[in-house]
């Protein structure tokens, strides 16, 4: 084939335009106003239907209610259309998120913690829901909570604890805490009860461990995050005493202010003996444990149903599983986070101060992407979960997994959950918890204060060392903190 | 003929000015366009905005601050984390060119100098076989396998009465390095395999008799005559290994996500972290620079020291 010069020249010029043109059609918003379809997009995290409603293996807590919810939505909104998606499981939701928000292509409802919000409150990326929670809830009657304030139909302590800068970036529709579960049967088996402090947890767990058995299961979370939580519980009972009252007075949450200042001011230091306590006492529980607890979501689960191990520590998120799964053909219970006595540490208070509680507004956290207000579909994204916060609707979503409590008024809650229930809605969860270094300060310094922890705890690391490296990350954090927030400790 | 072919008259315009060289071969220039463009598009701009980026202080959303080239003296001067995953990577790398090139060269010359055709052909296609299983689904069997309690090679060790020797492999810090090198025993690559053994094939029979004539032995006739011959794709596989093994991400990814404290970090892994989990585009960005300089020096070393023969 031979091209003249004028075929050649109008051949690139026709592919130049069909390019540019390509380039410059730009879908139009989504949304709209004054009776315009709000088309929403939606990712719903634990909420999202399983693909089978049939139970079994590797499909404990099948569930679908948010479907319904979602058609009664279209009943009540028919100009939103309401796409949900599905994200494959493994994905890492952190990185899900960034590399979504990054893209542009975040959903405009997206699960979302609020300690990762917290560090991305400069970059635009989370809508602020102030006004929307000080407005009314349409969906609510009037005279019930939130009819007034949408705000008002969250319970008020744990909801305080998502505030950043005086705002609030997320809706927090549940609620979680920890326990240590147990084989009744096999305790009873060695003659063993239930741990009142750390040392007779330890000694439970050396019973096992003559009988040939590492005792102690629990999850491993992220290294920025934790292993077992139960490690934070005994860092807030060493630092108590001494620590708390200067870093936290009010036992109340603990703000990142307190904290950045703290450790500005070296009153919450790596290289306190208090810190170097903490160090130690929960190093002591290391030997008990699997040996492949350093591996991240290691499945303790099935280890504790398959009796490999006595003891689970774990979240309320295992309760429906114990409760359905065949392989539990024995009996468990759960105990609370054992003490900490001056019989295992100076330290502490006498009496002895019992540990925080873990969780609190942790469970079934949305937050609603600044690209709803750029698609124009920001009102229907607020009207949506406002929707789902009406206690019928939520309920019906979380009754059917059964994993969490409610942070709803109104809401029933599961008579198992009714004594953490009490608790998480009248004392303050893990926000209390200055020591929470991924909640409290931010993932680049949880990142390496993880590591050097879990070298120390894995013998690779001296304690001095592991203090010097964990100084380092918190001072770099104070820095970082303070000059971001123009703060004056 | 020639009017349809205007890319071949090329060569005898070598006087001409380029713009004149470049209408006549317009058709084939043409032809390249579209490809071009996707490179452009998909390859060279994003590689450059990494570049670009690289010399930042940079996260969406936020303000960016020239910081020059501060991001690369901060990875080698302060980030610990990088110097150890860059130790890694060099174990690593080692062990992929070894293991690839060695066994994979074993498996072709045993294939190539089978005699019986069929069975040749047989054991070919079996080596070749498994080139067409996902990559991450032997990684999960590898995982599968190392598992500390229900795992095979656990489970053997038990059953041959060396309990002693069992571990949780990629959980121990000791051995979760090995247990990411070493998997997917017996390191046979197929594709490895499959240019190797063309290599071995298109040597020229005569050559190899006249070896014989002379007296050569096979040993002797492997080590003088075909190894010699076959250098240029052993490069080719050198390279290509070297190229996997510095930017390996997806085994430590799915196996250990680099841990147990990043005894198994990569730099691939550690750009992932930061650039996913704390969002330091910038700081990221820096960190493939330095991985594309040290594979495009790696290869640099390889292509001028190791010498091809021709026959």
């Amino acid at each position: 084939m031979n091209l003249s010069r004028r075929t050649f020249i109008r051949l690139t010029g026709l592919a130049s335009v069909t390019g540019a043109l390509a380039a410059c059609a730009v879908a139009p918003p989504a949304g709209g106003e004054g009776g315009e379809i709000s088309e929403l997009t939606a990712y719903f995290g634990g909420w999202t239907p399983t693909q089978s409603q049939e139970r079994s293996e590797d499909n404990p807590i099948p569930h679908d209610n948010i479907v319904q919810v979602l058609e009664a939505y279209r009943d009540a909104a028919p100009t939103t259309t309401v796409e949900w998606i599905r994200v494959p499981q493994g994905i890492g939701g952190r990185e899900w998120t960034i590399a979504q928000q990054n893209a542009g292509t975040i959903p405009h409802v997206a699960p979302q913690a609020h300690w990762h919000v917290k560090d991305d409150l400069d970059k635009n990326w989370w809508q602020e829901l102030t006004p929307y929670m000080e407005a009314p809830n349409p969906h609510i009657p009037s005279g019930e909570p939130g009819s007034a304030q949408w705000v008002d139909q969250f319970f008020p302590i744990p909801t305080r604890e998502t505030l950043m800068r005086d705002g609030y970036y997320n809706l927090v529709y549940g609620l979680v805490t920890t326990f240590f579960y147990y084989n009744v049967d096999w305790f009873n088996e060695l003659g063993l009860s239930v741990p009142a402090n750390y040392a007779e947890f330890l000694d439970v767990c050396q019973a096992f461990l003559d009988e040939g058995v590492a005792a102690y299961g629990g999850w491993t979370g992220r290294i920025s995050d934790t292993d077992h939580w139960y490690r934070l519980q005994l860092g807030g009972m060493v630092f108590a005493r001494d620590v708390e009252p200067l870093v936290n007075p009010d036992r109340d949450n603990a703000s990142y202010e307190e904290v950045a200042c703290a450790i500005e001011n070296a009153v919450y230091a790596p290289d306190s003996d208090q810190y170097r306590e903490w160090l130690r006492l929960w190093k002591l529980n290391v030997k008990y444990r699997p040996a492949d607890w350093t591996t991240q979501a290691t499945d303790s689960h099935a280890k504790f149903l398959t009796k490999n191990e006595p003891i689970m520590e774990n979240g309320t998120w295992s309760f429906p599983r114990l409760l359905t799964d065949p392989l539990v053909d024995f009996e468990w219970d759960t105990f609370f986070a054992p003490l900490l006595t001056q019989a295992s540490s100076s330290f502490v208070t006498d009496p002895p101060t019992p540990a925080w509680p873990i969780g609190g507004p942790v469970g079934d956290q949305f937050a609603i992407a600044t690209r709803a207000d750029k698609d124009g579909v920001l009102e229907a994204a607020v009207d949506l979960m406002q929707f789902i916060a009406v206690p019928d609707n939520l309920y019906a979503i979380q009754s059917e997994i059964g994993t969490l409590m409610p942070n709803v008024k109104n809401v029933p809650v599961d008579p198992r959950f009714q004594e953490p229930f009490e608790l998480l809605t009248t004392q303050i969860g893990e926000t209390q918890m200055f020591i929470y270094e991924e909640v409290k300060m931010d993932a680049e310094a949880a990142e390496p204060i993880g590591q050097a922890w879990r070298a120390f705890l894995l013998d690779e690391l001296s304690l001095d060392d592991t203090v010097d490296t964990v100084s380092e990350a918190f001072e770099q954090y104070a820095d970082r903190f303070i000059e971001r927030e123009g703060l004056t400790c | 003929m020639a009017a349809e072919t205007p890319a071949l008259r090329l060569t005898t315009g070598a006087r001409d000015s380029l713009l004149r060289q470049c209408w006549r071969g317009r058709m084939g220039y043409l032809m390249l366009v579209p490809t071009l463009v996707m490179l452009a598009v998909f390859m060279y701009y994003p590689a450059g905005l990494g570049l670009y980026r690289s010399l930042f202080d940079w996260a969406p959303g936020l303000d960016a601050e020239w910081v020059g080239l501060g991001n690369f003296v901060k990875l080698f001067t302060k980030d610990r984390v990088f110097q150890q995953s860059l130790g890694n990577m060099l174990q690593l790398s080692l062990w992929y060119v070894l293991s690839t090139v060695f066994v994979s060269l074993f498996v072709a010359i045993l294939l190539h100098r089978m005699i019986h055709q069929r069975l040749k052909y047989l054991f070919r296609f079996l080596t070749i076989l498994p080139v067409i299983i996902p990559g991450i689904v032997l990684l999960m069997l590898w995982k599968f396998i190392y598992d500390a309690t229900v795992g095979p090679l656990n489970m053997g060790l038990i059953a041959v009465g060396l309990e002693g020797w069992t571990r949780a492999w990629l959980a121990d810090p000791k051995t979760a390095l090995y247990a990411v090198m070493l998997r997917n025993f017996p390191w046979m690559d197929g594709v490895a395999i499959l240019i190797l053994l063309a290599g071995l094939q298109v040597i020229p029979s005569e050559i190899i008799e006249s070896a014989r004539i002379d007296g050569a032995t096979n040993w002797r006739i492997l080590w003088a005559v075909e190894f010699p011959l076959i250098t240029g794709q052993v490069k080719l596989l050198t390279v290509l290994t070297i190229m996997w093994g510095v930017q390996e991400f997806t085994a430590v990814f799915a196996m250990t996500q680099g841990g147990p404290i990043n005894k198994t970090m990569v730099p691939g892994m550690w750009m992932f972290w930061n650039a996913f989990s704390i969002n330091k585009m910038g700081y990221a960005s820096a960190i493939g620079v330095v991985l594309f300089l040290l594979t495009f020096v790696l290869t640099l070393i390889n292509m001028k020291y190791i010498s091809t023969q021709e026959y």
